[in-house]
């Protein structure tokens, strides 16, 4: 029931993906990224994990990407011209190293399949997730007490950054 | 998944839909009777009875307009930014508890389409694509107020998303659950032995905020600036016409019912009963010699009925707040939503959370 789901929803992330880094639009790019933010939430949703696909739709579809189109929309992007040169080694030089490197990962993606048989479980399996009260009851007190430290260390840096941010973009007053 | 369920689903989804689809045209025929009322005015009062059918009338007018498309406008997004607009809102519905559940055959039918354990953060991400249309229609219309009123509606909504977001976080602190059906059970008890144990009593502050941000959310006057008729001539769907205007039109309408029906269900005791309704319902099983598998269908319907009844009372407030304030200026929308609304919902989350924290848990 879930693998065919599973497989549509990829293969419309692929096209999505392709769709968002071809597309000489920035808004058509950005619109196809929102797009793909709510299909990979579909994904979450479809093997179970309510609560992660809530939070990638909220975060990415519904504030990191309106950031994005509002910031296209106010500089004012237009459509980008080709800039592909098929003289330059250059060209040549980028095209061969990507295909080298997708293939040296697609490699070493199969031999890593081949050698464990797929996915190794951990101690948090469907039924113990139920157990323990569902998604959210499960990760929010691994992440309160398991993992807090890091936790609060990942919040510091995004106070830093804020900071940081405010520094930057401040205007200055002399 | 059995036949009974697949059935069930799809009568609820029929239910839901057209309640809402019904409810469109009687929030805008009450919009221009009421505004008339408080204005002085007769209003729309030829077509049917009362003017009832007057928004018959205007549907018909819109679809045989002509279908206009401005030269230089963007043709996909300008076609596409009125459907999201029109079909966000509805799927928001899905996680929202109409009534408790009905006993059909023996089995149980829960009065929500999906019972999800986060429905409230589900309501939210479909909630929080609703300014998509609006940027891509100001966009994709390449006019100049167009564009004002899609970067007004944009920056407007996402600030006051935060505040809304802050309120929020207040009250599933004292529910202590994401689950809207389990946040509507909270509150379907009494306080102090008379006074229903609903959010707005334990949480004012919170429910002030959260009803002015989705003032804000929904563009409703005082906050409809990205509109804003004064100024831009009718922002964002400037250029729009015929059945495409009536799309954002229509929209509008069934995000305020959403909106109502989240704030009702969070600080009102969504489907949750009045005091002493119970006591009318036994009454009525008394009478009737009902088996109690029709006592509960009787209570479902009250129950249904009561939401209506609540979210009806919540739109007239919207009609009213509209004809009542005038529009905020752009800075001191800013202003309200950045230095006193959002510190407000931190210190509310505080001070909420050390009364729980105190109370033990």
């Amino acid at each position: 029931m879930v693998e065919p789901v599973l497989a549509l929803l990829s293969a419309i992330i692929v096209v999505l993906g392709i769709v968002m880094t071809v597309a000489k639009n920035p808004i058509t790019s950005a619109f196809s990224l929102v797009a793909l933010m709510l299909t990979l939430a579909g994904v979450y949703a479809a093997i179970g994990a309510h609560f992660v696909a809530a939070l990638q739709a909220i975060v990415y579809a519904g504030a990191v990407m309106v950031l994005f189109v509002f910031s296209i929309m106010l500089l004012n992007m237009n459509e980008e011209k080709s800039e592909i040169n098929l003289e330059s080694w250059r060209t040549y030089a980028g095209f061969w190293s990507v295909v080298g490197l997708f293939l040296g990962l697609a490699y070493a993606f199969f031999q890593w399949a081949g050698e464990s048989h797929g996915p190794r479980p951990g101690p948090w399996s469907i039924s113990a997730i139920k157990e323990h009260g569902g998604n959210v009851v499960a990760l929010s007190g691994v992440l309160f007490s398991e993992y807090y430290i890091q936790f609060e260390v990942i919040s510091l840096l995004l106070l830093v950054a804020m900071a940081g941010a405010l520094v930057l973009a401040k205007r200055k007053v002399d | 998944m059995t036949l009974f369920d697949i059935i069930a689903l799809l009568l609820k989804l029929v239910f839901v839909l057209a309640v809402v689809l019904n409810a469109v045209p009687v929030v805008i025929w009450f919009e221009r009777r009421g505004s008339a009322w408080m204005q002085g005015r007769v209003g729309p009062n030829r077509v049917g009875p009362f003017g009832l059918l007057q928004p018959v009338a205007d549907v018909i007018k819109f679809i045989f307009k002509e279908d206009f498309v401005p030269k230089e406008a963007s043709k996909f997004y300008y076609h596409v930014a009125p459907m999201i607009a029109a079909v966000a809102p509805f799927a928001a519905f899905a996680a929202i508890p109409f009534g408790s559940f009905l006993a059909i055959g023996g089995q149980q039918v829960p009065l929500q389409i999906a019972s999800l354990d986060i429905g409230i953060l589900s309501v939210l991400a479909f909630a929080g694509l609703e300014v998509y249309p609006i940027m891509l229609a100001g966009w994709a219309s390449n006019n100049k107020y167009s564009m004002f009123g899609a970067l007004r509606g944009s920056s407007q909504m996402v600030s006051y998303e935060i505040a809304l977001g802050l309120s929020l976080v207040s009250m599933l602190l004292i529910y202590g659950t994401l689950n809207l059906t389990e946040m509507v059970v909270y509150q379907d008890q009494l306080m102090f032995g008379f006074m229903p144990r609903w959010g707005i009593f334990l949480n004012p502050i919170a429910f002030l905020i959260f009803l002015i941000a989705i003032f804000a959310e929904t563009n409703r006057l005082p906050f409809d600036l990205p509109e804003g008729d004064a100024e831009l001539v009718a922002g964002y769907h400037t250029e729009y016409g015929a059945t495409k205007f009536a799309m954002f039109f229509f929209a509008e309408y069934v995000a305020m019912i959403m909106a109502s029906s989240l704030l009702i269900t969070l600080f009102f005791g969504g489907y949750a009963l009045f005091p002493g309704l119970e006591t009318v319902i036994a009454g009525i099983a008394g009478a009737l010699q009902l088996s109690p598998e029709w006592t509960q269908n009787i209570r479902a319907a009250f129950q249904v009925a009561g939401f209506i009844f609540k979210v009806g009372c919540m739109m007239f407030f919207y009609v009213w707040v509209r004809w009542t304030f005038p529009r905020f200026r752009f800075d001191q929308l800013m202003n309200l939503g950045w230095k006193i609304l959002f510190p407000l919902a931190l210190v509310n989350l505080l001070f909420v959370a050390l009364v729980i924290a105190w109370m033990g848990g």
